[in-house]
């Protein structure tokens, strides 16, 4: 397995012709109850195509990283229905939603979340593990080969402990992408990094989209989300606006 | 308090786990107080009754012997009883003790009902034997129970309480035969010296005692002994617990300082102080144990009353009241709030002094990846990605580590030193009985030697003998009178010979012989109930008690009564004797019998006692494993993530654990090795006996498996609670 390998077009079972990839309707996440309940998202209707690099703008508390959160499947809508690849995840139960997650959807958080025991090297074999049936040997061969893809074929054997900010993030790229999930959701993932770095960690996703990766991209930086397929703009935890941009439709 | 309440809000549970945890721990040091709770009952009963300093049987005295008695130097006041043994109807001995109810100033019997007897034909009795109204039959006679109750020295016999002259009437007027002595100077010797006193004055009229005389000095009861052995026991275990305690609330208070390094990073950032950051620091940690000791110590005294009631209960029958040992209390509060001082300041120092730039990156406490050993097992890729986790985690934080290992260690330690205890106890309960071969022992009911040694002759596999206490060295012995071509007794001789007939020589209990330097060829200075007498050592044998063994001629002769004896071994178990006084006969089967009863209790108290511990340090493990899930939280929930179920993250902490486990069992079962020997040694110094130590070797797998069940259990209840919260809500918390 190389790097063209890694990124030859997604193995998993295929959408149906047409239809979306991530279909929402009716979203609604809502934490607590009456007075004291504080809305993360509401009423949303959403639909990314297979393929497509979807940005999600919107001001800080407009509901951003609540939506990223329900359709990477790490947080459960309080009502309305979320169909991603195909499959019913709102209902799930939580040990099939996490099985689910493994196999279809890689997560970069903005604070990256990797685990501080384990090398690069091994952070980015763990999802190997989780997510899909490898063999050992395949799986430190492909997280190897990850690493070299975001800049950090030298780093592998570092703690997250002895990288900076910017690194850690890669790695992180690296974990959500060596699976070849069919979704990425990336919640601020520039946000920790200078501008040169923030680019090419875009660039990184953008370029899985043409090998038919579907990423949805929640950004603060007007100036990335202008190179997106499509900007989805949020307010007060609603759809304002979608815009098409065409370049990738 | 404010702060801890804020702290409290943050994560409940984990801080309700270590209260609970500590607070369990310092109730476990109540056990602790258990001998002064039970001593406290028991010298109450004693001053309430009056309780005499010297108890001895004696042929029948006559006033005038008494009242010379009463002169004696050093003695306070002195009174005598009639005590029989007499036939209730359904065939069943019990003792009837003749006393003046009005004039009673020692062991005076308390009432639990009705009224002292005021007629000839009325009787006061133990509670458990009769109840007031009823009518008894005692050697044929019938009288009215007006009262039940009886005494502290009683209180194990069922006992009938009558009017002197009824007694000595229904003993065939035989007098009274027991002394009861009150001393004014009641140390030992003073009690020894009145005793040599008495034998004189009885000697005139050619009286003799007919027991050997018991000394209750300085105050003590009759079981004071009995308490303080078990009391050397519980004190071992209570030590063991206070082990668990500092473990614990040293751990505790590590965490909840460590956490905070990111919090107090900032704070310092902003110009904070290092100096009040550190005293808020402490005061959390202050805050949390003082919680614990308000819900331990009442739980302490819980536990001590608890456990005291068992004690005495089974051992003397009575129930103790409420008590508490203040000394207990005030130490166990002043240690742990000390230990919580100590443990904070350090924590609290470290925490202030971690550079700064390292402390605000970090989240909780110290990277991984900040010491040369994090480096090291990072270099090593052994086993799966699982594994590799599980071991940084515990070499991450390796105090914590060494906590839970150190009380794993505990628990099992506890749960191995009981039933090595038990098994040490009944094997040397055997090994008492292993010389003898007889099947049933049949013994005279009253003091002194009732019958002829001629009652068993032509009767094949039956002898008769003595059997007496006396004593040797300051040591509390039995003495045995046997025939000399014996076949009840093999003293398997492991120096020396067997005695040779009408000898003035003994064969003594091996054990006893070395622990008080004795020797073949020495000559023993032997105190009976008749004076002082001396006998060559011949022989020493394997026998594990505290015995000397003689020709029953001679020592009958030295008693007294030639010729006479109170004590017939025989291979049946129902041997068919007719005797010429009240008797009882016990197969070795009911002894083996009484035998395991008493073990059972023995086990019973210690097993509640082992039980506490146990517990406490499996709360203090989970607890220990709680602070280090929450610490750990976010790398769970990336975990979960990534695709982890919750089986994955179950395999990842049974992993952590089990090596834990394992480590913690071995040191554990070395701990309960080594304290069952400590045990037993200091068993065998306090009575001069050997005991010998028997490792409850069966146990081991019953306890590797339970350590085993329980750290997957406690896996299992851990993640559970991880799995509720969505991974988005527990990452959040995060940032
Ligand atoms: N776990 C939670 N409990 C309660 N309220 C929450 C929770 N998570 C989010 N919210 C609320 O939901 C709303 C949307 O939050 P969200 O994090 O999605 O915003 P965002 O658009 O990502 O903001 P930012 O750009 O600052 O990251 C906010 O008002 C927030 O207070
Ligand atoms: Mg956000």
């Amino acid at each position: 397995m190389n790097a063209t390998a890694l990124l030859s077009p997604v193995p998993v079972a295929p959408p149906t012709a047409g239809a979306s990839l991530v279909e929402a309707r009716d979203l609604t996440r809502i934490w607590g109850k009456g007075d004291a309940s504080q809305i993360g998202v509401s009423g949303v209707d959403l639909d990314v195509r297979p393929g497509e690099l979807v940005a999600v703008i919107g001001p800080s508390g407009s509901g951003k990283s609540t939506l990223g959160a329900l359709i990477a499947g790490i947080d459960r809508p309080t009502s309305g229905s979320l169909v991603v690849s195909g499959t019913r995840i709102d209902r799930m139960k939580t040990d099939q939603l996490a099985a689910w997650r493994g196999g279809n959807v890689g997560i970069v958080f903005q604070d990256f979340h990797l685990l501080p025991t384990l090398t690069a090297v091994e952070n980015v074999e763990l999802a190997l593990e989780l997510g899909s049936r490898v063999g050992r040997r395949q799986r430190h061969q492909a997280a190897l080969e990850a690493l070299e893809l975001v800049g950090l074929g030298g780093h592998a054997h570092k703690l997250p402990a002895q990288m900076s900010g910017g690194e850690q993030q890669r790695v992180g790229i690296a974990r959500a992408t060596v699976t070849r999930p069919a979704l990425i959701v990336a919640d601020e993932p520039t946000g920790a990094l200078d501008q040169a770095n923030g680019h090419a960690v875009f660039d990184l996703l953008a370029g899985l989209t043409r090998t038919g990766t579907t990423v949805v991209f929640i950004t603060h930086d007007l100036n990335l989300a202008d190179a997106a397929d499509r900007v989805v703009s949020m307010i007060d935890g609603r759809v304002a606006s979608v815009d098409e941009r065409g370049a990738g439709s | 308090m404010r702060s801890m309440l804020r702290q409290f809000r943050r994560a409940p549970g984990r801080i309700l786990a270590s209260i609970f945890a500590l607070a369990l721990a310092v109730g476990a040091i109540g056990v602790l107080a258990i001998p002064t709770v039970s001593k406290g009952t028991l010298r109450e009963a004693a001053a309430r009754d009056g309780l005499a300093d010297i108890f001895v049987d004696t042929t029948p005295l006559g006033p005038a012997q008494l009242a010379l008695i009463n002169q004696l130097d050093n003695v306070a006041a002195a009174e005598a009883e009639a005590t029989i043994a007499v036939r209730m109807s359904d065939g069943f001995l019990t003792r009837m003790i003749g006393l003046d109810f009005a004039a009673q100033t020692m062991d005076i019997v308390q009432l639990s009902a009705g009224r002292m007897p005021a007629a000839a034909d009325e009787v006061v009795t133990s509670e458990s034997l009769a109840a007031v109204g009823d009518r008894i039959v005692a050697n044929s006679v019938s009288y009215d129970v007006v009262g039940t109750g009886g005494t502290l020295w009683w209180s194990q016999d069922d006992v009938v309480y009558a009017d002197l002259e009824t007694v000595t009437a229904l003993g065939g007027n035989q007098g009274s035969n027991r002394l009861l002595i009150t001393a004014s100077d009641d140390g030992l010797s003073e009690l020894r010296s009145i005793a040599d006193q008495v034998r004189v004055v009885l000697q005139t009229d050619g009286d003799t005692f007919t027991t050997f005389p018991v000394y209750l000095p300085d105050g003590s009861t009759p079981i004071d002994q009995d308490i303080q052995q078990v009391s050397t026991l519980i004190g071992l275990l209570g030590i063991m617990a206070g082990l668990v305690a500092l473990v614990l609330l040293a751990s505790t208070t590590n965490t909840l300082i460590t956490e905070r390094t990111r919090e107090v990073a900032v704070m310092r950032a902003l110009g904070g102080r290092s100096r009040p950051l550190r005293r808020r620091l402490r005061r959390i940690s202050l805050g949390i144990t003082t919680v614990a000791l308000v819900i331990g110590l009442p739980l302490g005294i819980l536990i001590s009353n608890f456990i005291a009631r068992m004690v005495l209960e089974e051992f003397i029958g009575i129930t103790p009241d409420f008590a508490i040992d203040w000394r207990v209390l005030a130490g166990s509060a002043v240690g742990v709030m000390l230990g919580a001082r100590l443990v904070a300041a350090r924590a609290a120092r470290r925490v202030t002094k971690l550079p700064l730039a390292e402390a605000l990156r970090d989240r909780e406490g110290a990277p991984f990846g900040g010491r040369w050993t994090h480096r090291l097992a990072a270099r090593v890729p052994v086993g799966g990605l699982l594994g590799r986790m599980a071991s940084r985690a515990s070499l991450h934080r390796p105090a914590r580590t060494l906590a839970v290992v150190v009380q794993i260690a505990a628990a099992v330690g506890a749960a191995f030193l009981i039933p090595s205890l038990a098994t040490s106890v009944n094997n040397f309960n055997s090994a008492t009985h292993e010389p003898w071969s007889s099947q049933s022992v049949t013994s005279a009911r009253d003091a002194g030697l009732p019958f002829p040694e001629s009652v068993t002759a032509g009767m094949a596999d039956t002898e008769s003998g003595i059997y007496v206490e006396g004593e040797l060295e300051e040591w509390q012995i039995d003495l045995y009178g046997l025939e000399v071509d014996t076949e009840m007794f093999d003293p398997m001789l492991t120096d020396g010979r067997w005695v040779h007939p009408a000898g003035r020589e003994a064969v003594a209990s091996a054990g006893f012989a070395e622990r008080n330097g004795l020797e073949v060829g020495d000559t023993l200075v032997v105190d009976l109930a008749s004076g002082r007498f001396e006998y060559e050592l011949v022989g020493l044998s394997d026998d594990f008690s505290r015995s000397l063994y003689l020709d029953r001629t001679v020592l009958a002769a030295d008693l007294g009564e030639p010729g006479m004896v109170n004590t017939i071994w025989s291979m049946q178990e129902h041997p068919d004797l007719v005797l010429p006084a009240a008797s009882r006969t016990i197969s070795a089967a009911d002894l083996a019998a009484d035998d395991a009863a008493g073990r059972a209790a023995i086990v019973l108290i210690f097993g509640a006692i082992g039980v506490i511990v146990a517990g406490v340090a499996a709360l203090a493990v989970l607890s220990s494993m709680t602070v280090s899930l929450f610490e750990r939280r976010h790398e769970l929930a990336a975990l979960q993530a990534l695709g982890a179920r919750r089986r994955r993250l179950r395999g990842l902490l049974v992993r952590e654990l089990l090596p834990l486990g394992a480590i913690g069992l071995v040191g554990g079962l070395a701990l309960g090795a080594l304290g069952t020997r400590g045990i037993i040694a200091s068993f065998e110094a306090s009575n001069a006996v050997d005991i010998g130590v028997v490792d409850a070797v069966g146990s081991i797998p019953f306890i590797a498996a339970g350590t085993f069940v329980a750290l997957v259990l406690l896996a299992l209840l851990t993640v559970r609670s991880a799995g509720r919260r969505p991974v988005t809500v527990t990452l959040r918390g995060a940032a």
